[in-house]
């Protein structure tokens, strides 16, 4: 074994500039297989945390993936809004610690608004973390407004800017609040969720600059002094909910789509995340699947260079046939290459991974709001290279079997 | 009548045909003696690569028998046949005998690597394989920087005797070569003979010489034809 491996090594550190051009193709097939895995695996899991720490998100009836589009993605509008008496009766349940009312559909700049209450910033998690303020505070006045991150560090604000939002939600807007600016009171931490492109104000607010305008048309100033009765929303676009218990889920979820006032529907985030993934695995399963032939094309390459050589190296073989190697010690020879060919394009397709990955790091982060981590490969990782060994030694398989039948028949001659 | 151990070579009765055509080799009786030089003339076509084929039992006879340091191997399995060939016989091809990629050292020990008897009659000999090695380039002629260096950096006249090396590494009882002197020019092909045949002798081991040039049998114990070996049979 350890004198077939001696001569596998010599024979490819001889021709180390063919070897260096298929451990190369080799190690970017693997670097693109294990990326694309570890990008689905980071997405899922980033993914499936978008939300966390709420129990229900209820809106208007309709499709579970349609309400959490809208009311976590902000993609889309609600067809419906929730009355606000069904809000109160919700929140006054005893079963329900907490219920966090969204109002949407006006926008800053291309950013969605989110009207809400200040509970938002308590109850709400993203990741299992709670949300955090890296400047400033929840908004308290009235035109007080929170950024996401992204939004802060995209339009350049800082505490205390003026801003105007703009009615509806296209970023090119010419309806625009610009009798009742607001001024920026928090700043939000990256959470690598919708929230970063979001900008938050309390639902007074959002009545508040509504109070003048008829059919999406602003008919003169807004009133200076509303009253408090002017500033109670009627309705909302979602509530997010909290449960005093999880084993009540169900029951208050049940409770809600079978309310008797209003067609409602409540959601578990957690499941509408699964469902919406799981829409969007054909995606991910093209993307596996192009690797995987990315990977079969540089095995392919390797079995390319090795039949190849299998010609020039025929008196090779002859050679070691003379000094008593059997058939199967010289086909061995071609499978322990093929063999480190593909350990050696795994290794360094591992490294390069590893060196993009931390390469990279700060911007993926940056523009998808993925934390990628340095930790050892996963499970699904290893098992991916594990078949790519498997299957450098099946390719390797084949100029091996050549090289037996070839040796066998040439013996100590090779006719020439 | 010679006794098994001091026989090399004995082949008796031998046939063989390739499929389909006429018995190629038919030899009656055919014996080297343990460190017997011996001149094997033929033109070519004569069946010389295929009776080296048959000695080394890379091939297997119809008929008749191989008998290599009194094992008759015509009659062990292929795995058998390769380890006999690696314990007992060494080869000297026409050219092209070394693994371009390992250096001239590296290429002698070879042989060693795939005989356990070989290695040990080496380290019982000179210590060690390696000093094996060192000793049979330095005996041969080889200037010890060129040891090593990779075997594709020698001239062809330097190639031989690395080969030759490698025959006579861990003295083997027979040594097959097959016309290793034609690629090299007279001055070179008589200095690479001495030095085989002298080695040979040094290591008692038995040497069947393949050639057609005539014009070096002198110098063996016996020469042979290989045509009236095969008529011998048929008369």
């Amino acid at each position: 074994m350890s004198a077939l491996f001696r001569l596998a090594w010599a024979s490819l550190v001889n021709r180390r500039f063919t070897v260096a051009v298929t451990v190369a193709t080799i190690a970017l097939s693997v670097l693109l297989l294990l990326g694309v895995e570890r990008l689905r695996i980071e997405a899922r899991s980033s993914f499936l945390r978008t939300v966390s720490g709420t129990d229900l998100i209820v809106g208007a009836r309709a499709h579970p993936v349609q309400l959490l589009l809208y009311s976590v993605f902000h993609l889309g509008d609600a067809t419906n809004n929730v009355g606000w008496d069904s809000v109160q009766r919700l929140a006054t349940r005893d079963d329900v610690a907490w219920a966090v009312p969204i109002s949407l559909g006006d926008s800053h700049r291309g950013y969605r608004v989110v009207g809400t209450t200040s509970d938002y910033f308590r109850h709400l998690q993203t990741a299992d973390r709670p949300l955090a303020f890296v400047q400033g505070e929840a908004f308290d006045g009235l035109f007080d407004a929170v950024l996401g991150a992204d939004v802060a560090a995209k339009l350049g604000y800082a505490l205390g800017d003026s801003m105007v939002l703009a009615h509806g939600t296209a970023a090119l807007n010419p309806h625009q609040h610009d009798d009742r600016p607001f001024k920026v009171m928090g700043i939000l931490g990256r959470t690598g969720t919708p929230m970063d492109q979001s900008v938050f104000v309390s639902l007074q607010a959002i009545q508040a600059i509504h109070l003048n305008w008829r059919s999406g048309t602003r008919i003169g100033n807004a009133p200076a002094e509303p009253t408090a009765e002017q500033l109670q929303p009627s309705s909302v676009t979602a509530v997010f909910v909290g449960l005093r218990s999880r084993m009540a889920t169900f029951a208050v979820q049940r409770a809600v789509n079978e309310d008797r006032n209003e067609p409602m529907t409540a959601i578990m985030p957690g499941v509408a995340l699964q469902q919406l993934w799981s829409m969007l695995g054909l995606v991910e399963r093209a993307l596996q699947l192009t690797a995987a032939c990315v990977v079969l094309a540089g095995l392919l390459g390797m079995l390319a260079a090795l039949l190849g050589t299998l010609s020039e190296r025929r008196r090779e073989m002859a050679i070691l046939r003379a000094l008593g190697a059997g058939p199967t010690t010289v086909s061995g020879l071609l499978l322990m290459e093929s063999l480190l060919l593909t350990v050696w394009g795994l290794l360094t397709g591992l490294l390069l991974l590893y060196v993009l990955t931390a390469a990279l790091m700060p911007f993926v982060l940056q523009a998808t709001g993925i934390a990628l981590d340095l930790g050892w490969p996963a499970a699904s990782e290893w098992r991916l290279m594990g078949w790519v060994l498997l299957s450098g030694v099946l390719v390797g398989a084949v100029p091996a079997t050549m090289a037996y039948r070839r040796s066998l028949a040439d013996g100590m001659m090779v006719k020439q | 009548m010679t006794s098994f151990e001091q026989t090399a070579l004995r082949l008796s009765n031998l046939r063989f045909a390739w499929p389909g055509a006429e018995p190629l080799i038919r030899v009656g009786l055919f014996e080297l003696r343990a460190g017997e030089r011996v001149f094997l003339a033929g033109p070519s076509g004569s069946g010389k690569s295929t009776l080296l084929g048959l000695l080394a039992g890379t091939l297997q006879p119809q008929q008749g028998e191989v008998l290599i340091a009194g094992q008759a191997v015509s009659r062990l399995s292929s795995r058998q046949r390769d380890q006999a060939r690696a314990d007992h016989i060494g080869v000297i091809f026409q050219q092209f005998n070394l693994l371009p990629f390992l250096s001239v050292l590296d290429n002698v020990t070879l042989a060693c690597r795939f005989s356990k008897r070989r290695s040990a009659r080496a380290a019982s000999r000179d210590g060690d394989i390696e000093s094996s090695a060192r000793r049979l380039l330095g005996e041969l002629g080889l200037p010890t920087e060129t040891w090593a260096r990779p075997a594709s950096s020698l001239s062809v006249g330097q190639q031989q005797r690395v080969a030759a090396a490698r025959a006579l590494i861990g003295a083997p009882e027979l040594i097959l070569a097959d016309e290793p002197t034609s690629a090299l020019d007279v001055d070179a092909r008589g200095d690479f003979l001495r030095l085989l045949l002298d080695e040979c002798v040094a290591a008692n081991t038995a040497l069947l010489f393949v050639s057609h040039d005539r014009s070096l049998m002198d110098r063996f114990d016996r020469a042979v034809d290989l045509r009236a070996l095969q008529n011998e049979i048929a008369a």
